[in-house]
């Protein structure tokens, strides 16, 4: 009886193995596609994950200096606004957009700003003291400062 | 005649957005944003008339609509107001009312100020009741979000503090706290519901109900596992208010009632890619003086009500859920031997209601919505509507139509 469990568990748990390797790759595959990106008068360089949420959710409204802070999102449909915030933020498009109007609906804050492609979105970060968005690696810019995120 | 006017206003304004398919939030002169919403359900039930007074027959007095006007008037300071209108069966019929009014000034990221006529974070989802377009399910749990007596707890006007807490690698904490009057219009189905438990005594409210003391506070801890959540809200309401009793051999009956009741919701929260599940449970006592020329009687009740629900995105249109929710008006009669010993059924002791929901997104701005229910007892049965209550199981079926912007 204990053989043939053994039997059965190996299959699993190789699975789950391999599963789990997949998934970590392919996290690793999204940790380098998205890029968070800010305007050069932004004084921090590195955020950690919890903050990012947090100004993605707009619970952080300024940043450590005390200077204003405004996020900007790529549109819905966009890969990249799923891959961000899939990565970061731990919801989907449309939780983000429902967390959004649960916000707008009970007076507590407005929709995001959102930008129909990524060159917009740069050219609005650059123009914008204390302004934060995101980007595909390969979409980011001198004009704009990459934010590490630990 | 103005009502009036409001209401075919409010309705125009929908209907032109309605019209144009889909339709973004409009940004006006001096950055005012404004957002809208509006509802048409259908309800229709087997044996009794449940929600709308008329539903057996099958009903369309099941609405709701709204319309917010907000603006940034500096980086710390927000106002906004947002008219709201419902119907649900013979209450609240589209009377046009301010659903929140306030001004929010947010000082540090700690610590904000809200003042005006504030929703009450009741629970998780009190503040988003109201908008179909943010659930799965369109009639949510009654025990937790019971649909007449809406207005006993959905805003206060007063003022509020909130904030947003880090606590490292414990995640962070969300507070809020809060004060003032509430407002409780009769008109609303709060006075159909209340009407309805005092049948009992052959009585009515005959006045209004005073509700000038509330307080209300939430804890929602956003725990370091991603998408979890534990909410924790309490709030304590006074009211008082006059009944008119007709006493067999003593005819009507001035009475004062005059209550203390305190809420206490804990709420678990789970968001895990398209998966959200959330649980609620919440325990309501209430201690009650009535005064009348018979003396002096004192009362206490305590409620209790839970549910568990699961919604789950299987594609960018459609989605489905399912909630179980449970309900004991008298948490000393789970069983109903004592409405039994009082010659009534026992069913009338809990209400066990089964939910499965079906959404579909047509747009970003559209959606539309089926559910079904199954339900064992008759605890949120109202008497008013269903004189006789002898059928134990029972079921009800639901649509709703939202569009938003």
């Amino acid at each position: 009886m204990m053989k043939k469990r053994g039997f059965c568990f190996s299959p699993i748990a190789m699975g789950l193995m391999i599963s789990t390797v997949i998934m970590v790759a392919a996290t690793c595959a999204l940790a380098a596609d998205v890029v968070v990106v800010a305007n050069k008068s932004v004084a921090q360089s590195s955020l950690s994950k919890d903050s990012l949420n947090a100004i993605f959710l707009g619970k952080m409204t300024s940043w450590k200096n005390g200077a204003r802070l405004e996020f900007v999102t790529l549109k819905d449909n966009s890969p990249v606004h799923e891959d961000f915030l899939s990565q970061f933020i731990g919801r989907t498009a449309m939780q983000f957009s429902n967390y959004w109007k649960q916000q707008v609906f009970t007076g507590k804050g407005r929709m995001p700003k959102q930008f129909a492609s990524e060159s917009e979105l740069i050219e609005y970060v650059s123009g914008t003291d204390g302004a934060i968005g995101y980007v595909s690696a390969g979409a980011a810019k001198d004009s704009v400062k990459i934010i590490n995120i630990e | 005649m103005k009502k009036l006017m409001l209401r075919i206003s409010i309705m125009v304004v929908f209907f032109c957005f309605a019209a144009a398919g889909h339709a973004p939030a409009m940004e006006t002169l001096g950055g005012v944003q404004i957002h809208g919403f509006i509802s048409q359900g259908f309800l229709i039930s087997d044996e009794y008339n449940y929600l709308s007074h008329d539903s057996k027959k099958g009903s369309f007095q099941y609405n709701e609509m709204g319309i917010n006007f907000s603006k940034d008037v500096t980086d710390k300071l927000r106002i906004g107001v947002q008219v709201f209108s419902r119907d649900l069966g013979d209450a609240a019929n589209n009377k046009v009312t301010i659903d929140w009014a306030y001004g929010d000034y947010k000082w540090r990221d700690w610590l904000g100020l809200r003042a005006g006529r504030i929703k009450l974070p009741f629970a998780l989802y009190t503040e988003t009741r109201d908008m179909d377009m943010l659930r799965t399910s369109i009639v949510m749990p009654q025990g937790m979000y019971n649909d007449l007596t809406r207005d006993a707890g959905i805003a206060l006007n007063g003022v509020g503090l909130y904030g947003y807490v880090p606590i490292g690698v414990a995640g962070s904490l969300d507070y809020y706290v809060l004060g003032g009057a509430m407002n409780m219009d009769l008109d609303s189905g709060l006075g159909k519901y209340t009407n309805s438990q005092l049948t009992a005594i052959n009585g009515e409210i005959n006045g209004q109900i005073d509700a000038e003391t509330a307080y209300a506070g939430r804890l929602r801890w956003n725990t370091p596992l991603s998408g979890l959540a534990l909410n924790v809200t309490a709030s304590k309401v006074d009211m008082k208010y006059p009944i008119m009793a007709n006493i067999p051999g003593l005819g009507n009956v001035q009475m004062q009632l005059e209550s203390e009741t305190f809420v206490n919701i804990i709420g678990v929260e789970y968001t895990w890619k398209d998966l959200l599940l959330a649980v609620e449970y919440k325990q309501q006592d209430s201690d009650s003086t009535t005064t009348s020329i018979l003396g002096t009687n004192v009362s206490s009740k305590t409620t209790e009500a839970y549910y568990l629900s699961a919604a789950y995105r299987l594609t960018d249109w459609l989605e489905v859920g399912s909630y179980y929710s449970v309900t004991y008006p008298d948490n000393d009669d789970r069983d109903g031997d004592k409405l039994k010993a009082a010659g009534q059924p026992d069913h009338g002791a809990w209400q066990k209601d089964l939910a499965l929901s079906v959404r579909f997104d047509i747009n970003p701005n559209w959606c539309f919505k089926i559910e079904g229910h199954q339900v064992n007892g008759t605890a949120e049965v109202l008497a008013l509507d269903n004189p006789t209550r002898n059928d134990k199981t029972w079921s009800y079926f639901a649509a709703k139509a939202t569009f938003s912007f």
